[in-house]
C-alpha cells in the first residue's frame, strides 16, 4: 500500500487539511508548517513589534490549533486565509491582556540589500524608517496592512480573516497607507524607482 | 474609529495598490490630485511596493508534534472483523472435517453394561420386626440369668419358647390381635405412599 502514497509535497493545502484526521496528521501538518511557518512567523513578528520568542510560541501554537480544530476548516476556501484569521484571533486575544506593552527587537533583521546599487543606503534607510512606521500603526491598521502588503491576501479575505466589514478594511488600509507615507516624508521617490533621502 | 471612505478615496486607493503615477490617465491624476499631491500618491505606492521586503528574516522553529497513540489494539473496520470471523469459521471447517463413521464389528460380543441398580419393589418384613420387639421384651421378662448369657441366646431363647408362657405370648403375636395396637405399619397414614409394600397377611 506505501507504494501507493502520493508525495505529501505535491498535496494541496486543503488536500493537506483533509489528511489531518488520518494516520498521516503529523506528516501533514509538518508540510503545512513548511510552507507556512516562516509567513505567520513574519505576521506575528510584526504584530508583536519583533518579540521573537514570543512570536516562535505563537506559531507552535497556531499549528497546534490548526490540528485542534481541522473539522472547522470548510475545504472549498483557501486554507492561507483560514490559518491568518486563527492567527489574527490569537493576536486579538493577546492584546486583550494587560501586560503587553514589554515588546522587545529581538531577531528582527531586514531583508539584505546588498543587491542594490549607489542608492542602496537610501533605501536601507528607507526600509528601516517603512519598519518602523508600519511598526507605529494601531493594531488593527497594521494587521490589515500586513495581511493586504505583505501575505497579499484580497480585501474580501482579510475581511473574513479579521471579521469586519470589506469597507472596514478598505478603509483600514487607505489610512494606514496615509500614516505610513506621513512618516517617510523626508523620502523622495523618483520616477526611475530609486528613493533618495531629502536634506 | 476610521470613517468610510468616499468613491474617491476608495478609487484612489485602489490606483495607489495597482498603478505608478506616470501610467495614471489625465481623468486619474485629477482625482489624485483632489486629494494628496503626486509626491504623496508615490510614496504611498513605494510604501506599499516595499513593504513586503520589510519582512523579518527568521525562520521558525520545528514544529513540536504531539506523539501518537500507539496502542496494543489496532482499530480496523467493522467489515474487516466480520471478514476475519468468516474466514475462520471457514477455515477451520474444511480443516477439521473428518470423515469418521461408526463401524460395529458384527462378531464382537455385545456386552451390556448396568451401572445403576433399580429397586422396583421393596418388601419390609415387618413381622420381623414384630418378634423381635417381643421376644426382646420378652426376655427382658424372663430370668435374668438367660439374657446375661448371650453366646447361648439361641438355646435359650428355644428352650424358653416351649414354655407354656412364651407360646402364649408367641400366640399373642398374631396380627390381628396386634392390629390395633398403635405401631402397626397398617396404622401409618404414609403407607400409602411407598410403592410396592407388601403387608404379611
Amino acid at each position: 500500500m506505501k507504494i501507493l502514497r502520493k508525495d505529501i509535497s505535491k498535496f494541496s493545502d486543503e488536500q493537506l487539511m483533509g489528511l489531518l484526521p488520518s494516520k498521516r496528521c503529523n506528516e501533514a501538518l509538518t508540510e503545512l508548517h513548511l510552507r507556512y511557518g516562516k509567513k505567520v512567523l513574519g505576521f506575528f513578528i510584526r504584530m508583536f513589534q519583533g518579540d521573537m520568542n514570543k512570536s516562535q510560541d505563537f506559531v507552535q501554537e497556531l499549528f497546534m490549533r490548526i490540528l485542534d480544530k481541522h473539522h472547522q476548516f470548510d475545504t472549498t476556501k483557501r486554507f492561507y486565509s483560514w490559518m491568518f484569521a486563527i492567527a489574527s484571533n490569537m493576536c486579538k486575544s493577546e492584546f486583550r491582556k494587560p501586560a503587553n506593552n514589554s515588546l522587545s527587537d529581538d531577531g528582527y533583521e531586514l531583508n539584505d540589500l546588498a543587491q542594490y546599487g549607489e542608492s542602496s543606503l537610501d533605501k536601507k534607510a528607507f526600509r528601516e524608517a517603512l519598519h518602523n512606521a508600519m511598526e507605529s500603526l494601531q493594531v488593527n491598521h497594521k494587521e490589515a496592512f500586513h495581511l493586504r502588503f505583505i501575505e497579499e491576501l484580497s480585501v474580501k479575505e482579510i475581511a473574513a480573516v479579521t471579521g469586519v466589514s470589506e469597507g472596514t478594511v478598505k478603509s483600514r488600509l487607505f489610512y494606514a497607507t496615509k500614516k505610513v507615507a506621513s512618516q517617510l516624508s523626508e523620502f523622495n521617490p523618483r520616477q526611475d524607482g530609486a528613493i533618495f533621502k531629502m536634506n | 474609529m476610521d470613517k468610510y471612505l468616499n468613491q474617491a478615496q476608495e478609487q484612489i486607493q485602489f490606483l495607489i495598490e495597482t498603478k505608478a503615477y506616470e501610467n495614471l490617465s489625465s481623468d486619474e491624476r485629477n482625482l489624485v490630485m483632489s486629494e494628496m499631491s503626486a509626491d504623496e500618491f508615490k510614496l504611498r505606492a513605494l510604501a506599499i511596493s516595499e513593504a513586503r521586503f520589510v519582512s523579518a528574516d527568521a525562520e521558525p522553529r520545528a514544529l513540536i508534534l504531539k506523539k501518537e497513540k500507539k496502542g496494543v489494539l489496532i482499530p480496523i473496520p467493522l467489515w474487516q472483523a466480520i471478514a476475519s470471523v468468516a474466514a475462520a469459521v471457514l477455515i477451520s471447517f474444511f480443516l477439521f472435517r473428518t470423515n469418521n463413521t461408526i463401524t460395529i464389528e458384527k462378531e464382537a460380543p455385545l456386552y451390556a453394561v448396568a451401572d445403576t441398580v433399580y429397586v422396583d419393589r421393596q418388601i419390609i418384613d415387618t413381622v420381623v420386626e414384630f418378634k423381635t420387639e417381643y421376644v426382646n421384651r420378652y426376655i427382658s421378662n424372663v430370668d435374668e440369668e438367660l439374657v446375661v448369657d448371650i453366646s447361648s441366646k439361641n438355646q435359650q431363647f428355644d428352650k424358653v419358647a416351649s414354655s407354656n408362657n412364651v407360646q402364649q405370648e408367641i400366640a399373642d403375636l398374631d396380627p390381628k390381635k396386634l392390629a390395633n395396637k398403635g405401631n402397626s405399619i397398617s396404622n401409618d397414614e404414609t403407607f400409602s405412599l411407598l410403592d410396592g409394600l407388601v403387608l404379611p397377611n
